[in-house]
Formats: structure tokens, C-alpha cells, sequence
């Protein structure tokens, strides 16, 4: 294929703009992080612990430095991807971060993956009946899932399917059988929103006029459908359904909590109530460089559905 | 025909194969939720050296119904920080330690302290030395004798400045400890300190042999076997769960299961579920609005306790209006206290007629201020204010029960007597932050809604803290900036008076004087609620809002 010459000034170029975000982004979460009000050594004191103990532990974390300097020193560590210690647990950040990313990689490609088996063959289905019962069936649905709150939808399959029918377990993980509740109530959301997506996607590109041509070539609705729709259809798909794995690998912090799911999510949020600045900094590092690999990788699948998309 | 499809597909699946690869392969992490699911039929009957995750799970449905449960299950709503037995800041992984490594001291069902680790103790008349004698045949779970040693190693380590420790606060009068023999120590204060066998109930004693072991880096991290305590430590999985098997020689008497898993819930409506299906046999704190329905539902029970954590509205006793102790006890007229126990809390709370625990050592009951809105206007009209004036109410949300409820009601109340009320609701460490890291004149708040959870059952642990002009914030907790020499001089005598009858009338005397002078709106001891499945028994509750399990079974 033509676009793998380009590839490696593409590459480069793809790899500048991520760095130079990555750099943005980290700068930004430094200051925000430490302008919303509390002080971690406080915190991790304890609420009685004496003044000493409270300055003894910020001299310990390096708080007791002039705010540049935690810059430097932060910025200098990242370029050895060191992402420091937490504050509150004493463990590396990365070492926190990476028992809890195959939780919340799990999550995300299992949910995602169910979605996408029953989301893109229902979006065409309900493009192909236009009007039809089971497209209005399908839209109320999808309207549906994507307005239930994710927090109600997850107690809901939790009284059905854990107290009442006792089948799956309500929270924890350790066994695929923990995975099912959590799963489901996302990929649930994600069906909704990629039935509509595509859909709406399938009945644009029926418009188009290579679909008149074909048509007046005398092909079957199914052939054309399959063989000419499809192919251009797809490619918002795509993209919806990698922003939206990309967002899944920063944790479904609802779902995380409602499910007692271990993963990144809740680990953000427990680093931000307790101002666990390294934490916090290293989780959304890690979390931003997934998401922009992702995006990367949606890219490149969008040349191998269509190859008039060149890597520019 | 269906090319781009086939290469999407192609790609998905390559995909799916990369994440799956990198998820077996990561460094050191089990993934958690997929291998133990294929080695869970085999490891059901094998021994415990096997991840019990699963294991759980399917022993209540289908093993042939045994004598007792092996595992005992319970749903806590956070996680731990670290398992270093001295470096706790919540109640609730302090009393999991509690299960592990033991203290000197500890408490009773009513509160009130017993002999633990220690067979007896005398304090010196000049009160700066109190010599504890040890029990003897008591073996840490590694095998190291219970002896002077490890008491004073323990101290040692709490004194050491380099040492995360966030109760230190209580050791501020211990200047060194010296073993006398093999089961005797000696602590040396640095000043007459009548709390300080007391305070001994915080301390958990630790094993040398198995602190050497594992270095200072190891013992938050997998404290394993250092203490006497009848669990020890298995298995960690951050986020999801804390193990701990069954020690069978626990000085008391082994517990009556091999292991017991808390495992982490954060959300209470799930940890409730997790009862009614069956997941788990104890849950902590299930959510108070769903008490009075899991009362009547079978197969539950509910443990509701009294605690040492009193409730109260902090007045900042150094600004405009609140300077006037009338105007003070005017906001104490204002709310209607029973009301609010009633319709706000479920019931949930027992009455306050003191700051000090009823059990505590020292405690004096008052008279409660009662609902009275006419008197409150009164004392707001004689004080100037017949029109009142406008105040900040800090809230926390979610940290105590219907915490923002609570301010809402207060709110009410006190509009009715003329007071205006804003609420100002952050987040906890902001909470934090503004609660003590203030001096009187930068407060956010005038008023503020607060709990203080007392481990030490006398009545200095709250008096002195909170309401002694020492101890006024930033950093320190008198954050009524309440000063009253007298109150201040019966607190500092009280403390180095060494008979106990004298303690217990200068306290009395303080509490009247505090009582009368409210820098408090006085409000409730909140209550601790556990819910638990019918078939747990010997489940015991203490009022430190803490629960032990060393007589449970489950059958």
C-alpha cells in the first residue's frame, strides 16, 4: 500500500504534536492539581496530628520547596519516566498505576467489544429498515441507553441480576463471572450510542450519489449496502468507537465504584480527594499517552478501511 | 468481498490479542479477574496458598453445608493506604490492624479500658514514671516471645521522628521507655500525664524478629506475621480486597474460620447488595437511608452502636456577633436537638449532655440545652442582634451520616431565630484545610459541622485538644479559638494530678464551665452501624466505632 511510505515522517511528526501535548498537558495538571485548596501533608497526617509531624511529613515530600523547583525536579523525573512515590500509599506511582491498568484494560476491551458486535450489525439493521418497527424499536432504545445514568443502570442490574436472581456476583472482581455486571452496564451505553452513530452514518452515505449510480447499475439493495456503503460508513464509527475506548482506559470511575471494580478510574479519584499530587500526575500521564496511542491506532485503521485516507 | 470488513476485523482482533498480551505479561500484577477464575474448581478443595478470590465466592452455595463457614467475608468502603500498624489515620483499617498486632491496653463492650497485652501496671507518685508488667507465654505469630524488648522496639519506633506515626500527638509525653527484665518496661514521661495508660490502647506492639525482617520499607507494605494478634496477614490486593488467615496460636484461642477477606466496596449500595445476595457476611456502615427496610428484611441484622464520636457545630468564639456567649447560647436554644436525631438521622444518634463520651473517664453529664426559639430570640435581643445576623456553615459531604443534611436542618433552625445561614460544602481536604489550617480571623466559616472520634477513653483526650487555649488552630484543634483560664488551668492540673478523684471533679468542673460557655452548638454521639447476615454470630461492637471478630462464627 502507497501510505507506508509516508509512514516514517508521519510518524514523526505524530510523535512531535504527542510530545508537545504530553508536555502541555503534564504542566497543566502540575498547576491544577495544587490550586484546588488542601494541604496533602495535612491530610496524610492525619486531622490531629501536631504542626511538627504536619511539617516534618511536607519537608518529607518535598513540599517544603519553592514551587519551581517541584517543577524541575517533576519535569526531570519524567524524562526518566519516573513518575515518583505516592504520597499516601509510599509505593512508585507506577507501580500503583500498573496493578490496577489490567482491570481497567480489561474492562474497556471486553465492554467494547461487546458493543461493537451487537452495536454495528443493529446501526445497519436499523438503517436498512428506515421507518420500519424495528428501527423505531432500536431508536427508542438507543435513546434510551444513552440517557440512563450509568450510577442507576448499575444498581438496577445489581438488584435484578445479584440480589434477586443471585446469578452474578454484585461487586468485586477476581472471576470472569465479576466482570459480566460491570461490562454489561457499558457496553449497554456504547450499544446505544454506536447503533445511533451508525445509523445515522449508513443512511448518509445511502444518499450518496455512487449509491444512485450503483442503483441505476441495477445492483441489489443487499450489494450495494454491503459492498459500497459500508466501507465509506464506517469510518465515523471508527472513530467514535476509538475516542470512546480511549476514554474507557482512563477508568469508568462510576462503574469502577458502583461495582467495586479495581481499576484506574477510582484511583484518580481517590488520589484527588486525598492530594496525592504524584499520583494524580502519573495516573493522567499514563492515561493521556493510552489515549493518544489510541488515537494514533484509530487513525491508522481509518487507511486500512479506506484507502483514499492518506497519513498526512 | 467484504475486504475493509475483514481487515476491520483483522484489526480488531489484533487489538484484542495486544491488550490481552499486555495484560498477562505486566509486571507482577496477577491479573486479578481473569487466572484465578480457571485455577477456581481446582483450588476450592486445596489449601490456602492459592488466591482465595474465587473462593469465596462459591463456598456458601455449594459445598455440603459444614459445622461453620470457613471464610468470613466483610465489605469495607475504603481501601487502606498502608498496613503499617502505627502509621493508621482512619478507624476502620486501625481496627483490621487491631486484628493482627494487639495493644497494651485495650477497651471493653462499654468503652471502658481493660488489661490486654499488659498483666497490670503502677505509676510513681511524682506521676513521670508508670511501669507496665507484661503477660507471660505470649507468642507473636512469627514465635518471637512477647517480652520488654518488643514493647520498647515498638515505642522506640513510634518516637522516631522519620517514621510516619499521626497519632504521635498522644505520645507528646513520653520521653523514653527502659525494659526493667524480660517482662517489665518502664516509660519515662516528660511531664506528670494521668491519660497515659490510656493512650496505651492506640499502640499496637509489634514483633522485633519480624520488623528486622521485613525493614521499614516492607512493614506497610506485607505485614507479615508482626504481631500477637489472632490473623495474620496474607494477601493484599490494592482496590479489591485484604486477606488475613486464622493464627493458630493465638494466646486467646484460634478463631473459629481460616481466613477472613475484607473486601473493598466503596459504594454502600453495592456493599448492601453484596449481603442480600449472599457475596459477604458482614457489611460496614450499609447506607443509613436503607435501615429501617433492611430491619425487616430476613435473613439481616443489624448491629447499631453508640460511639465516642461526638457531633457538634464549632462556633468561632472571636468573631462579630459570636463573642457574645449569649448570642452562643442562643444557636444552642435554636436547634431543636431530639428533632433532628429523630427526622434527619434515622435514629442514628444518641444524644450529647457533655463533649465527653459517657464511658470515658471523667465524664459529667449537663443539662441539655432544650428547644426553646423564644428564649434563643431573647438572648439574641439582649446580646443586640434582635435581627440577627448572617453566618457561614461548613459541611462536609459524605463524611459523616447525612452530614449535609444536618447543615441543611441546622440552617432552618436557625433562620427561625433570625440567623441567616450559608452553607459552604467543600470537599475533605479542603475541609480540612479551612477547619484547622486558620487562624481565628481567616476561618471561611463561623460555624462549622464536625465530629471528633476519640480513641482514648478519657475525657482529656476531647477536652484538652479541643478546648484548651494551647491547642488553638492552625495546626491544633481548639478551632472554637475558645480561651478560659480557668478551663485551661482545671485541664493542665487535671493532667498531672496522679489521684483520680480529684481528676474526676476537676473535669467535672471544666465541663460545666465549657458547658455554659458554648463554643459548641452541642449536638449527638453518631452511632455505628453494622448489618450482617443472621447466620453471623459473636459479632462484638465496640463504642470506638470499632467491631471484633475474634469470637465470630458464621453457621
Amino acid at each position: 500500500m502507497n501510505p507506508v511510505l509516508s509512514a516514517p515522517k508521519y510518524f514523526f511528526y505524530r510523535l512531535l504534536t504527542l510530545a508537545i501535548t504530553l508536555f502541555g498537558l503534564v504542566t497543566l495538571i502540575f498547576i491544577l492539581i495544587r490550586s484546588i485548596p488542601g494541604d496533602p501533608a495535612r491530610v496524610l497526617a492525619g486531622m490531629m496530628a501536631s504542626e511538627e509531624d504536619v511539617n516534618l511529613i511536607r519537608e518529607q515530600l518535598g513540599l517544603n520547596q519553592p514551587i519551581y523547583i517541584q517543577y524541575f525536579i517533576y519535569l526531570k523525573n519524567l524524562f526518566t519516566l519516573n513518575l515518583g512515590v505516592s504520597f499516601r500509599t509510599d509505593s512508585p506511582v507506577i507501580y500503583e498505576i500498573f496493578a490496577r491498568l489490567p482491570n481497567t484494560l480489561i474492562l474497556a476491551v471486553t465492554s467494547t467489544c461487546v458493543a461493537v458486535i451487537f452495536g454495528v450489525p443493529l446501526g445497519v439493521l436499523a438503517a436498512s429498515r428506515k421507518g420500519g418497527k424495528l428501527d423505531f424499536l432500536l431508536s427508542t432504545f438507543s435513546i434510551a441507553g444513552i440517557s440512563l445514568p450509568i450510577y442507576w443502570l448499575g444498581l438496577i442490574l445489581i438488584l435484578i441480576f445479584s440480589v434477586e436472581l443471585r446469578l452474578l456476583p454484585a461487586g468485586g472482581s477476581g472471576s470472569p463471572m465479576h466482570l459480566v455486571l460491570p461490562t454489561l452496564t457499558i457496553a449497554l451505553y456504547l450499544i446505544a450510542f454506536i447503533v445511533k452513530i451508525t445509523k445515522a452514518s449508513v443512511i448518509d452515505s445511502m444518499e450518496k450519489n455512487y449509491v444512485i449510480t450503483a442503483k441505476s447499475k441495477g445492483l441489489s439493495e443487499r450489494a450495494i449496502l454491503y459492498k459500497h456503503v459500508l466501507k465509506n460508513a464506517l469510518i465515523p464509527v471508527v472513530t467514535i468507537i476509538g475516542l470512546q475506548f480511549g476514554a474507557l482506559l482512563g477508568g469508568a470511575v462510576i462503574t469502577e465504584t458502583i461495582f467495586a471494580w479495581p481499576g484506574l478510574g477510582r484511583l484518580i479519584v481517590d488520589s484527588i480527594n486525598s492530594r496525592d499530587y504524584p499520583m494524580v500526575q502519573g495516573s493522567i500521564f499514563i492515561f493521556a499517552l493510552l489515549y493518544a496511542l489510541v488515537n494514533l491506532a484509530t487513525d491508522i485503521l481509518y487507511t486500512l478501511i479506506d484507502p483514499r485516507v492518506r497519513l498526512k | 468481498m467484504h475486504k475493509a470488513i475483514n481487515k476491520l476485523a483483522a484489526v480488531a482482533a489484533i487489538i484484542v490479542v495486544v491488550a490481552a498480551v499486555l495484560v498477562f505479561t505486566l509486571p507482577q500484577l496477577q491479573p486479578t479477574s481473569t487466572i484465578s477464575s480457571t485455577t477456581s474448581s481446582t483450588s476450592f478443595t486445596t489449601t490456602s496458598s492459592v488466591t482465595t478470590t474465587t473462593t469465596m465466592s462459591s463456598t456458601t452455595p455449594t459445598s455440603s453445608p459444614p459445622v461453620t463457614q470457613k471464610v468470613l467475608r466483610i465489605a469495607i468502603g475504603i481501601d487502606a493506604d498502608t498496613l503499617d500498624p502505627h502509621a493508621q489515620t482512619t478507624t476502620l483499617i486501625s481496627n483490621i490492624m487491631e486484628f493482627m498486632t494487639e495493644p497494651l491496653f485495650f477497651y471493653n463492650q462499654k468503652g471502658e479500658l481493660v488489661h490486654y497485652l499488659a498483666e497490670s501496671y503502677s505509676v510513681s507518685p511524682d506521676g513521670l514514671k508508670v511501669t507496665v508488667t507484661l503477660k507471660k507465654g505470649i507468642k507473636f505469630q512469627d514465635g518471637y516471645p512477647l517480652n520488654a524488648t518488643a514493647v520498647k522496639l515498638t515505642f522506640d519506633r513510634l518516637l522516631n521522628p522519620k517514621v510516619k506515626v499521626p497519632s504521635r500527638y498522644l505520645l507528646d509525653a513520653l520521653n523514653s521507655t527502659d525494659i526493667v527484665d524480660t517482662y517489665t518496661v518502664r516509660f519515662n514521661l516528660k511531664y506528670p500525664y494521668a491519660p497515659f495508660i490510656r493512650t496505651l490502647t492506640t499502640w499496637y506492639i509489634i514483633s522485633p524478629s519480624a520488623y528486622q525482617k521485613l525493614g521499614e520499607e516492607n512493614l506497610g507494605k506485607t505485614p507479615i506475621d508482626i504481631g500477637t494478634g489472632p490473623l495474620r496477614f496474607k494477601e493484599w490486593v490494592k482496590g479489591d480486597h485484604i486477606t488475613l488467615s486464622r493464627f493458630d496460636g493465638y494466646w486467646g484461642g484460634p478463631v473459629k474460620f481460616e481466613e477472613v477477606v475484607f473486601k473493598i466496596v466503596p459504594e454502600a449500595q453495592t456493599r448492601e447488595a453484596m449481603l442480600l445476595s449472599g457475596e459477604v457476611d458482614i457489611v460496614y456502615q450499609p447506607p443509613p437511608a436503607d435501615l429501617p427496610k433492611l430491619n425487616n428484611t430476613p435473613g439481616v441484622k443489624l448491629a447499631i452502636n453508640p460511639s465516642t464520636r461526638v457531633m457538634t457545630v464549632n462556633i468561632n468564639t472571636q468573631r462579630g456577633p459570636l463573642k457574645d456567649v449569649r448570642v452562643r447560647q442562643a444557636l444552642n436554644y435554636a436547634v431543636d436537638k431530639e428533632a433532628l436525631i429523630k427526622n434527619v438521622l434515622f435514629n442514628l444518634a444518641t444524644l450529647a449532655d457533655s463533649p465527653v463520651y459517657p464511658a470515658f473517664f471523667g465524664y459529667s453529664p449537663q443539662k441539655v440545652y432544650e428547644y426553646n426559639p423564644e428564649k434563643a430570640k431573647q438572648l439574641l435581643a439582649e446580646a443586640g442582634y434582635p435581627n440577627g445576623f448572617k453566618v457561614t456553615l461548613m459541611v462536609p459531604t459524605g463524611r459523616y451520616i447525612f452530614d449535609r443534611q444536618v447543615g441543611e436542618a441546622l440552617q432552618s433552625y436557625l433562620s427561625k431565630i433570625g440567623v441567616t445561614v450559608e452553607l459552604y460544602t467543600p470537599d475533605w481536604p479542603t475541609f480540612v484545610q479551612s477547619l484547622i489550617g486558620q487562624n481565628y480571623t481567616s476561618t471561611p466559616w463561623e460555624l462549622c459541622y464536625v465530629g471528633y472520634g476519640m480513641t482514648t477513653p478519657d475525657a482529656d483526650a476531647v477536652l484538652y485538644s479541643v478546648f484548651h487555649s494551647s491547642q488553638w488552630a492552625p495546626g491544633k484543634f481548639n478551632t472554637m479559638f475558645y480561651k478560659n483560664e480557668e478551663v485551661d488551668k482545671l485541664l493542665d492540673d487535671a493532667r498531672r494530678e496522679v489521684d483520680e478523684n480529684k481528676r474526676l471533679q476537676m473535669y467535672a468542673q471544666a465541663q460545666n464551665i465549657i458547658w455554659n460557655e458554648c463554643p459548641w452548638i452541642f449536638l449527638y454521639f453518631q452511632n455505628f452501624v453494622l448489618a450482617h447476615s443472621d447466620k453471623v454470630h459473636g459479632l462484638i461492637v465496640y463504642p470506638y466505632e470499632t467491631f471484633d471478630i475474634r469470637q465470630v462464627y458464621v453457621a
